[in-house]
């Protein structure tokens, strides 16, 4: 555009000078065709423009007239040179520059090589610096940890150690490396030591045990250890184990238990001074029975009428079956006074139930209140510590009795269900008492929580505590008769809750 | 109907009920079962015998039983059994009357059967005296209005003189309602006499009792 604008101006300009001067159709065409040549070709316009153009003012300024033809030949014969020009030009150009490069490429090969080699060496300068930096950094770690560390090739010989595994073998380091696991390994670990070593290379299972070993002084030792295999390139080719000796943590913890168990022991002893009354009428009920049996007995043998052998035939039945009954009772109760430790078994609830409800039964007869059981029929067994749980329920209806003996109501009532739940067997015990205090329902599970003038308020905690310890929770709430209700859920035999579920 | 003496065994433990119950048996008495106070209560109407209870019982309990028993007028000996005999206990079983308070389980094998028999037995005379008593103060009855007055007057310790004034009448006629008066009550001293009538007039007439007790 600015080239036909050049060029139209010139002919203006020349139009000017020289009015009767048929140059201009020359100047009008030619920019036209050069602007068109040049572009297609590609090559430098501007001094080809101005070679015309002085060409044509030079011409118009001295005053020459050129015939058309003349321009025409002259301005085709200015690109024309120009094109070839150029042409030859670009193509020793582009050669030129081909060989500069090759020649480049030639040189620059080798240089490049050079510098790789240079800058790799200053890497790996760097990254063994970094690795020695980690490296002690992780024997630092393997140092300090409390737990022993180690690594043992597939013919159990040790390979790492850190310290605390030698500490605790008593040995040093170079003596530990390279032997055999059985000489690195108390002697109480060693068989079972061996048998996950095994397993762990024959299988490449994770294993985590604890093994448990008296050391000749007597003193019992605790590990927990765990052993992964070590893998390389897919294959096992050894082991890796990390050792903790939680022998501190299980003795807090034995210590922790016994105490509780030392609780529940007391808090049992209390409930049995509490249960005291209930508990003779339990027991004399059945010497009652024998005495008038064995009276009656007596009397037949004793008196002038021929003895009704029939008669003593059943009462003496009646004897054996009330001597059981009494030492029924009285084993009953000196599991529930005597036992500390915490035992689970297979167990049925409603029988747990019934015996609990004959421990307060006399209690309750004293203080009018009628317990009433509404058990669920087939129940699953549940696990659990029998009695542990016939202290709750012990617990929780002792306080029921003692809430209703200063609430007037008609007919003083205690109801012990138990339901089937998708959890396990729920239990509730449910009374029409006075309720719970409203806004202390939260409370009333804490130790030491109570209403009453006596007793020091450790029944419910108590009797928390032990629910928690089968992996429920007590819960109370007010009833629709607005007295007390307690619950919790025990879980069932697992082997018979597949069995029931099945069929 | 005169019905024969029964134990009656009032106790919530069915085990319990059975031995008394076979007790009682091998002394050749019969008996009767009640699971609680209440339904002896519903069914006792004075009938002869003595009561066998257990003190505790759901509902009502010994002690309460034999409030209930006395308020009525029934006079039933009661044996109860129990585990714990407290002083308050005692007091308030002995201030009701005719109780037996046995600890259970008894020191002595035969407690029990002791006091059935002993109870039966109290029932027995006690009954005998009731019906002498009121044999008694039906003769009293059976007297003319006349031979009352001079019963009345002899009871006082009036001489016969006096009596004749007293009476306007004379002294044979007063002689002769004595004579009636001790031929009909069938007694032969002035002291058998009274003794009888006042032994008579301080009871209660059988009919008032079970009036009472119905």
């Amino acid at each position: 555009m600015l080239l036909v604008l050049a060029a139209t101006g010139m002919c203006v300009l020349t139009q000017l000078w020289n009015p009767s001067s048929d140059v201009t159709y020359g100047f009008v065409i030619a920019p036209l065709v050069l602007s068109v040549v040049y572009r297609s070709v590609g090559i430098s316009i501007g001094a080809n423009v101005i070679i015309a153009i002085a060409w044509a003012v030079t011409w118009n300024l001295t005053g020459l007239t050129v015939t058309n033809h003349a321009l025409l030949t002259h301005l085709l014969y200015v690109p024309i040179l120009s094109i070839a020009l150029s042409i030859t030009q670009q193509r020793a150009l582009r050669k030129l520059s081909a060989y500069h490069e090759s020649l480049h490429e030639r040189v620059q090969e080798p240089h490049d090589a050079m510098r790789l080699v240079a800058e790799e060496t200053s890497l790996r300068a760097k990254s063994e610096a970094e690795l020695r930096r980690q490296h002690s950094l992780l024997e630092l770690i393997l140092a300090t940890v409390p737990d022993g560390i180690f690594l043992k090739d597939r013919n159990r010989n040790v390979l790492l150690a850190n310290r605390a595994l030698c500490d605790h073998n008593n040995m040093k380091l170079e003596e530990i490396l390279g032997m055999p696991s059985e000489g690195a390994t108390p002697r109480g670990m060693r068989n079972l030591s061996r048998e996950t070593d095994e397993a762990v290379l024959r299988d490449g299972v994770h294993l985590r045990k604890e093994y448990v070993w008296e050391n000749s002084d007597g003193t019992v030792q605790y590990w927990d250890v765990e052993k992964m295999p070590l893998l390389e390139n897919s294959k096992i080719v050894g082991i890796l184990g990390v050792a903790r000796n939680i022998t501190e943590r299980k003795e807090a913890e034995k210590k922790l238990k016994e105490q509780e168990a030392l609780m529940l022991h007391a808090s049992r002893l209390s409930s049995m001074g509490e249960l005291a009354a209930g508990i003779a009428h339990e027991i004399n009920q059945p010497l009652y029975s024998i005495l008038n049996y064995a009276r009656a007995v007596k009397n037949t043998l004793d008196g002038p009428r021929e003895p009704n052998l029939e008669d003593i035939g059943t009462w003496t039945g009646q004897i054996l079956e009330e001597a059981a009954r009494g030492g029924e009772i009285s084993k009953r109760l000196r599991s529930f006074a005597r036992r500390s430790e915490t035992q689970r078994e297979q167990a049925s609830l409603s029988a747990i139930v019934q015996e609990s409800i004959g421990f307060v039964a006399g209690e309750a007869r004293s203080s009018n209140v009628e317990i009433q059981s509404d058990l669920a029929d087939e129940l699953p067994s549940v696990r659990v510590d029998r009695v542990q749980i016939q202290q709750v329920l012990v617990n929780l209806m002792k306080n029921a009795i003692e809430a209703l003996q200063n609430h007037d109501v008609a007919s003083r009532q205690i109801v012990i269900s138990t339901r089937r739940v998708p959890e396990g067997v729920e239990v509730v015990v449910a009374d029409n008492g006075p309720g719970l205090p409203a806004d202390q329902t939260v409370d009333i599970i804490e130790p030491f929580f109570t209403t009453k003038n006596e007793g020091v308020g450790l029944g419910l905690s108590i009797s928390n505590t032990i629910i928690e310890a089968h992996g429920s929770k007590l819960s109370c709430s007010t009833n629709a008769w607005g007295g007390a209700t307690f619950e919790y859920t025990l879980a069932v035999c697992e082997n018979q809750f597949s069995q029931n579920s099945t069929g | 109907m005169i019905s024969e003496s029964t134990v009656y065994v009032v106790d919530d433990d069915p085990q319990a009920r059975d031995s008394v119950c076979a007790l009682a048996r091998s002394m050749g008495v019969p008996t009767k079962n009640f699971p609680s106070a209440e339904s002896f209560l519903d069914f006792y109407r004075g009938q002869p015998g003595c009561v066998v209870t257990d003190y505790r019982m759901t509902g009502i309990n010994g002690l309460e039983l034999q409030e209930s028993l006395h308020k009525r007028g029934s006079e039933v000996p009661l044996i109860v059994v129990t585990a714990f005999a407290r002083t308050s206990m005692t007091v308030q079983a002995i201030k009701n009357g005719a109780i037996t308070l046995l600890d259970k389980p008894y020191d002595d094998d035969d407690s029990l059967w002791q006091a059935i028999r002993t109870a039966l037995a109290e029932d027995d005379s006690r009954r005998r005296q009731k019906q002498e008593c009121a044999e008694d103060q039906q003769r009293i009855e059976n007297l003319s209005d006349k031979e009352r007055e001079v019963l009345d007057l002899m009871l006082l310790g009036t001489s016969n003189k006096a009596m004749a004034s007293k009476l306007d009448v004379s002294l044979r006629t007063i002689e002769n309602r004595r004579r009636k008066v001790f031929s009909k009550i069938r007694v032969e001293t002035v002291a058998e006499l009274v003794a009888l009538v006042l032994k008579a007039r301080n009871r209660p007439t059988v009919e008032t009792a079970s009036r009472s007790i119905s």
